[in-house]
């Protein structure tokens, strides 16, 4: 079961980087690729909700790269998008490429998936460690009562 | 190569040429600056607005003329002409709008507008005067409909509140500030 | 005070920069590698993400390693840096309830939904040397982290939980929260002209030096004040940042950010009815950093009181105060540049003294 497309991106940066690049490069090298937003890395200011009063603020900035894009190959097109917290436009273009190459069903659909099974391999051990950490770290205070002295 | 290449009209080092060549037919209303060094063959207009926009303005297209495409990489917020920045309007029809005209104590809040006209090097003869011309200057015009100078004029009437246009024919621009006296108009 | 530029000391200047690269290559040492920094010396690498209010792990363990550890300083690398960056927009809110916890506790209450977990603190233990530290080998490393892992995969149990007072106001002890939409004030790019709006409070915090924060704080603690705190929670955790697919428009994960939260509930006598009412505080900012978060609730709470009473009895209770000293490179910048050359400000300032010195001898001198 393919999971939702708003999960490729991050599933895909969490994969083995040199394998990810490798596979866009290659489907690059076949396709044309036109942007249809230009490609940009800045800073976001990152909105949160401050839980006491309900109300916005801005703990910060986050860097963030954007790309969207078509690709075209001989097989079929589609758009593809990709959003990250970095500055590697790189990067995030080559997500993009993957993003559009999967939703056009190429060929080397089954080479993407398994990199996104990788990456969310990858995630799933360190939500599983921080797990471990919360069980070996959970406490039950006792309350000293009178038979305790 | 990994990086996608981008169109000419979107590269920063454009934006940073056309942005000199605006700025200096602005100091001198009545010159013309050719673009066509630039555009690969898009509009001169778009060019303006182009060096103009980013994700903070605020930008009005009030004839339909920007492809999908363009307004995301003009990645302005598209909003009513009454409370854009910039607008975008043809010259072949009167204006139905008021632009922002700024406030006393904030003048620069007026709008700017591109307008499209027909020619720049042809057409009605408009003489100049004022800041950054010397005596007169004479601006041709075609495809510019007579209401834009009235409307223009009752904008500016309250100086220094009132709203920049900027004439754009396909590969040529000129600009027309709020300082600028246009005789007759 | 005008300044004069002053000429010369280019030499001595590139020397200087020279030194302290030299200082930093001379011994038996390695470099200090990015990755150091952020995994041993995890604290001190949040302080500077919060401090700097950019939150590029990398970066901030470059600005440690380049300032030589001076914490204001790197702050400031990164100010300049993002200083350079192109402003992309905002984010949409972000709500803190779906932070995956790495610590969690209350000293309001003991039992909480979820449960409390310490995660990896020092609070329980005796601040003793532990001597084997000095002589550590990367074996050492790998022993550590076989015997915590084992061969357990890990735990399958969730790491998001509700929060701790979303329980009193289902008891209707606290009010309901009232989401507030009203945009959140840009303080990177609007001056604090006061009165300012909550949110510039909370930003301008948010990224204040620890120090700062704690030193108001801790006045209000000791008795320049009237806060009485409990921390109601205290969470630490990596927060998803959602933003909308470019193609779906559906949020899509971009990445996560260390937040640190904290809440505190403080009673507050109601002038009119005489009856005690919670009143809460609020705390938040990058990185894994306690104490600030901690402080910063104090003074959200020590501003409130003011407002509500209609009176600022001691200095952390005034925002003005408050805010304008809390930013750590405004304090440090402006307590380095005494450094700078203010020679002929000062010869000014001599020969203002020599003339007075030389009046008054005169007026001593002078027949009665």
């Amino acid at each position: 079961m393919r999971p939702p497309r708003e999960d490729w991106a991050c599933a895909l940066a969490a994969a083995d980087a040199a394998a990810v690049a490798a596979l866009a490069d290659r489907i690059r090298a076949r396709a044309t690729v036109a942007p249809l937003a230009p490609p940009r890395e800045g800073l976001m200011l990152m909105r949160m909700r401050e839980s006491v009063a309900g109300g916005l603020f801005h703990p910060g900035e986050i860097p963030m790269a954007r790309a969207h894009l078509r690709l075209t190959a001989p097989e079929g097109a589609a758009e593809g998008g990709a959003a990250l917290m970095s500055d590697d436009l790189a990067l995030v273009t080559r997500l993009a490429i993957l993003d559009a190459a999967l939703a056009a069903g190429l060929p080397e659909a089954p080479e993407i998936e398994a990199l996104i099974a990788q990456g969310m391999a990858a995630r799933a051990g360190i939500a599983a460690r921080r797990a471990l950490a919360l069980e070996r770290t959970r406490v039950d205070f006792q309350l000293l009562s009178e038979e305790d002295r | 190569m990994s990086v996608l290449d981008l169109p000419r009209l979107w590269r920063p080092e454009t934006h940073q040429a056309l942005f000199r060549r605006i700025l200096d037919v602005a100091a001198r209303p009545g010159q013309i600056a050719d673009l066509s060094d630039l555009l690969d063959g898009r509009p001169a207009a778009l060019a303006a607005l182009a060096t103009f926009c980013d994700n903070t303005q605020t930008l009005a297209d009030v004839s339909g003329a920007l492809s999908a495409t363009d307004r995301a990489f003009l990645d302005a917020a598209t909003v009513a002409p009454e409370r854009a920045g910039f607008i975008l309007a043809a010259g072949a029809e009167a204006p139905q709008f008021t632009p922002r005209l700024g406030a006393l104590d904030a003048p620069e809040g007026g709008a700017v507008i591109v307008v499209t006209v027909e020619s720049l090097t042809e057409g009605a003869a408009l003489a100049l005067s004022g800041p950054g011309v010397r005596d007169t200057a004479t601006l041709r015009v075609a495809g510019l409909a007579a209401d834009w100078l009235a409307a223009r004029a009752r904008w500016c009437a309250d100086f220094p509140m009132g709203a920049d246009l900027v004439l754009a024919d396909p590969a040529r621009l000129a600009v027309l500030p709020r300082t600028t006296h246009i005789k007759g108009a | 005070m005008a300044y004069v530029a002053i000429r010369g000391g280019a030499d001595a200047i590139k020397g200087s920069a020279r030194l302290m690269d030299a200082l930093r290559a001379m011994g038996a040492s390695a470099p200090l590698e990015l990755d150091q920094i952020e995994r041993q010396m995890p604290l001190l690498h949040s302080r500077v993400l919060s401090e700097g209010g950019l939150y590029h792990p990398r970066l901030a363990s470059l600005a440690l390693k380049q300032s030589l550890g001076d914490s204001l300083e790197a702050a400031f690398f990164l100010r300049a840096y993002r200083s350079t960056k192109p402003r992309l927009g905002e984010t949409a809110p972000h709500d803190t309830r779906a932070m995956r916890i790495i610590r969690r506790v209350s000293a309001a209450f003991k039992d909480i939904p979820g449960g409390q977990m310490l995660g990896a603190t020092p609070d329980y233990l005796h601040r003793l040397f532990r001597f084997e530290l000095m002589d550590e080998g990367a074996e050492r490393f790998a022993d550590i982290a076989r015997d915590w892992f084992g061969d357990r995969p890990g735990a399958q149990t969730p790491t998001t939980f509700p929060k701790v007072l979303d329980t009193l106001r289902a008891e209707g002890l606290l009010p309901p929260l009232a989401d507030d939409e009203t945009p959140p004030f840009d303080i990177t790019r609007e001056p604090l002209i006061f009165p300012v709006p909550r949110s510039a409070q909370l930003s301008t915090m948010a990224r204040g030096e620890t120090g700062g924060l704690l030193a108001l704080a801790y006045s209000n603690m000791r008795g320049y004040g009237d806060v009485h705190p409990t921390v109601g929670e205290l969470r630490v955790g990596y927060l998803p940042v959602m933003v909308p697919h470019p193609v779906t428009g559906k949020p899509m994960e971009a990445g996560e950010v260390l937040v640190t939260e904290c809440e505190i509930v403080a009673m507050f006598e109601k002038a009119d009815s005489g009856a005690p009412v919670f009143t809460l505080g609020y705390g938040a900012c990058f990185g894994h950093n306690e104490v600030k978060a901690i402080a910063m609730a104090v003074l959200d709470r020590a501003i409130s009181v003011a407002r509500e009473k209609g009176r600022i009895a001691n200095p952390s209770e005034d925002p003005e105060f408050v805010l304008l000293h809390v930013d750590g490179i405004e304090s440090m910048g402006f307590c380095t540049h005494y450094k700078m050359p203010h020679y002929v400000t000062f010869q000014a300032d001599m020969d203002r003294l020599r003339a007075a010195r030389a009046k008054t001898g005169e007026a001593a001198d002078a027949p009665r």
